[in-house]
């Protein structure tokens, strides 16, 4: 036999080698010679691998479709949402007065009279995920609050009794106590009564945020759901938000200061307090620790707010959450890698002499902080990275069209944001516009190279939706903080007018969520006499 | 006469080797054959491996006889995103510590005979040297030609600047 060398070596070979590189090798490789080349740009496994990098996605392990199929639909996909392009609609009455419902994972699910749950299986055509909807009918407590983790199977169930707030651990589809929970199912913890909950699940840590209705004083508790250890107790903080960064990271949005004891070179300027703050739940200790003598990993803080401004709200939201996964019975071709998200923050901010108000929105995409992160040198806490070092280049700060509504933060999806703008108040004859920027980073990059490249072999120039000029905030904004603020992160908007169901349809619209195949429009309660969501399917 | 659980093969170069059937069966190929072939005591010819490679191949299958069982499940097929994922053991890694024209020469013989476990080990020794290295590193190591003109590969290299490390 004669001596062989990777490039002598048959095609079938050379795919079993390839289907252990990463995108990135891979397209080392296509660099090496012109048969490695030809073999990348003919091999569907090869091109499925690099655009699903590209696409932010991550291959459905558990499906059985073929890969030439999943390449086609990962296409399909991309060029459904490049244009809006929707394939069905359907409305779904809205419960009356529901006191809380959860968007995660592909599930919708909404509370019915504190003791049922409804929850719908949001369909995709191009993923070929059924439409499923199912009743809890009585839970069996008095619900405050719930959270869901279908990867999981996961539902948590918020009870107060008094000042003993009760977790409850339940499977979603049966309503039983979750099979991976502690014995009895049940997570406590005591807590001043009258208070607002934000329950989050990222694999084994289940994060819950109680916020006093009166006094805005808030307590972040974080558990092992499956051990029932708790693993960081924050409390008499003005934490009003909070995101896990990554399954061990997690991210505050607060109001507080950061210890300047510690900060090396990085001045923390009088009244600069609004900040990201980083907690490594591997450091944390289960003891109450107030915010101003936690040993947080970093801190990210914003520009000097001016002093005649006054932070009214403020949300931190990011979906889904770092580690999911489908359930593997859906047998999703692809699906989100959550390797990159994007983070927005939503500042509603009354300044200048009229006290005007203004909604801000922050896009920051998960790299710049990880990023940083990353850059501390081991052991390292209590970092504090200035504006200018993180969020000048690092993200988009813009000034919204018109108010959020700050109770349904679930315009987030992956690298993606969406919004609807339809400024009067009263209901609106259709049409009116849908927005969504998409923020990852690989795909920017690329289009952002291809469109300054000559020639045009790749069709990415028809990406013509790169906003790639700065944003400054002017005029009366200007007085929101002290200096002029302007940031440069590009992004990718796409928008389209929304028709009404028949030319007669008026309706006005509270909100617009966000999912991997779905936008549902949320109808507003005060004008609608049915209330109901509009949920359109990719 | 012959041990009936013993086959013998012969190299292309002539070189004959005595192996316990079990450990032969661990390629497809030449399960397939002894089937066919039914009770004999003739050697089998395999024309296309010559005696150092056809050694090395026989050390790997006899070192992982005891997990054919496994391999021989009829889920193993399915379980590719699986296999892929595992990490090379530490004795695979030394056995694969040979010069490069026999490592490949390994993995063709492994493809011809259809000995999966080996094809797998082997193509993952492969792609962990390949791994993080830039085009030039890659050439050098696999002692391959660079045939693209100066354009062509400064066009390429602008092709794939968008997924540079960052």
């Amino acid at each position: 036999m004669t001596p062989t060398t990777l490039v002598d070596l048959p095609v079938e070979l050379l795919s079993c080698i390839f289907l252990h590189l990463d995108f990135r090798d891979v397209l080392r490789c296509r660099g090496v010679c012109s048969s490695l080349k030809d073999f990348v740009d003919d091999d569907s496994h090869m091109r499925y691998k690099i655009e699903l990098a590209v696409a932010g996605m991550k291959d459905g392990v558990h499906s059985t479709l073929t890969v030439s199929d999943r390449l086609s639909m990962l296409e399909l996909k991309r060029d459904a949402w490049r244009k809006l392009a929707w394939t069905s609609q359907k409305d779904i009455p809205a419960t009356r007065n529901s006191a809380s419902w959860e968007l995660c994972g592909g599930v919708f699910a909404e509370e019915e009279n504190r003791r049922t749950l409804h929850f719908w299986q949001l369909p995709s055509q191009i993923r070929g995920i059924q439409w499923r909807e199912w009743t809890l009918n009585d839970v069996g407590v008095s619900m405050s609050d719930f959270g869901i983790d279908p990867a999981q199977d996961l539902l948590v169930i918020a009870e107060d009794i008094g000042s003993l707030c009760r977790m409850h651990l339940r499977s979603m589809t049966t309503g039983m106590v979750h099979p991976m929970s502690p014995p009895g199912g049940v997570l406590v913890h005591w807590h001043e009564p009258e208070h607002a909950y934000s329950i989050q699940i990222s694999n084994d840590h289940l994060a819950v945020l109680l916020t006093d209705h009166r006094s805005l004083d808030s307590e972040l508790v974080v558990w092992n759901w499956k051990t029932g250890a708790v693993l960081l107790l924050l409390t008499d903080t003005d934490v009003l938000s909070f995101v896990f960064l990554t399954s061990t990271y997690i991210l505050l949005l607060a109001f507080g200061e950061p210890t300047e004891d510690d900060v090396g070179t990085n001045h923390i300027g009088p009244g600069s307090n609004l900040c990201l703050l980083v907690i490594d739940l591997d450091r944390t200790r289960p003891e109450r620790v107030r915010v101003d003598d936690l040993d947080f990993l970093c801190a990210f803080l914003y520009p000097d707010l001016h002093d005649r401004c006054n932070v009214i709200d403020m949300v931190l939201c990011a979906a889904p959450g770092p580690a999911w996964t489908p359930s593997s019975s859906l047998q999703v071709p692809f699906s989100i890698s959550g390797e990159d998200r994007l983070l927005v923050v939503t500042l509603k901010i009354a300044h200048g002499v009229y006290w005007e108000v203004s909604t801000l929105t922050s896009f920051i995409p998960s790299e710049t902080l990880l990023s940083a992160v990353k850059s501390l040198p081991s052991g390292q806490t209590g970092r504090v990275f200035a504006w200018e070092d993180w969020g000048v280049y690092g993200s988009r700060l813009e000034v919204a069209p018109q108010e959020h509504l700050l109770a349904m933060p679930c315009y987030v999806h992956g690298t993606s944001f969406a919004r609807h703008i339809q400024e009067s108040t009263q209901p609106l004859l259709f049409p009116f516009t849908i927005e969504v920027f998409d923020f990852n980073p690989l795909a920017l990059r690329r289009a952002l190279l291809s469109s300054q490249a000559e020639g045009g072999s790749s069709g990415y120039q028809n990406d013509a939706a790169i906003v790639a000029t700065s944003t400054t905030l002017t005029g009366h904004h200007s007085t929101i903080f002290n200096d002029e603020v302007t940031t440069y992160y590009p992004y990718f908007r796409r928008a389209v007018e929304i028709p009404g169901r028949d030319e007669m349809e008026q309706v006005l619209f509270d909100a617009l969520l966000l999912e991997e195949d779905s936008l549902i429009l949320v109808s507003s309660e005060s004008v609608n006499s049915n209330p109901f969501y509009r949920i359109l399917t990719f | 006469m012959g041990d009936s659980n013993r086959l013998t093969l012969v190299a292309s170069d002539g070189g004959k080797f005595v192996v316990d059937k079990e450990v032969v069966q661990m390629s497809v190929l030449l399960k397939n054959m002894i089937e066919d072939l039914g009770e004999t005591d003739e050697s089998i010819p395999i024309p296309n491996v010559t005696s150092p490679v056809l050694t090395k191949v026989i050390e790997f299958c006899e070192n992982h006889r005891t997990d054919a069982a496994r391999t021989d499940g009829p889920n193993v097929d399915g379980d590719d995103a699986r296999m892929r994922t595992a990490v090379v053991s530490d004795w695979d890694r030394q056995f694969f510590d040979v010069d490069q024209d026999l490592m490949f020469e390994i993995i063709v013989a492994a493809n011809y005979l259809d000995i999966k476990s080996l094809v797998d080990v082997g193509c993952k020794v492969v792609a962990d040297m390949i791994k993080g290295k830039s085009p030039q590193e890659i050439r050098d190591l696999f002692d391959i030609v660079n045939d693209f003109s100066p354009e062509e590969e400064a066009a390429l290299r602008k092709e794939n600047e968008w997924a540079n490390d960052r």
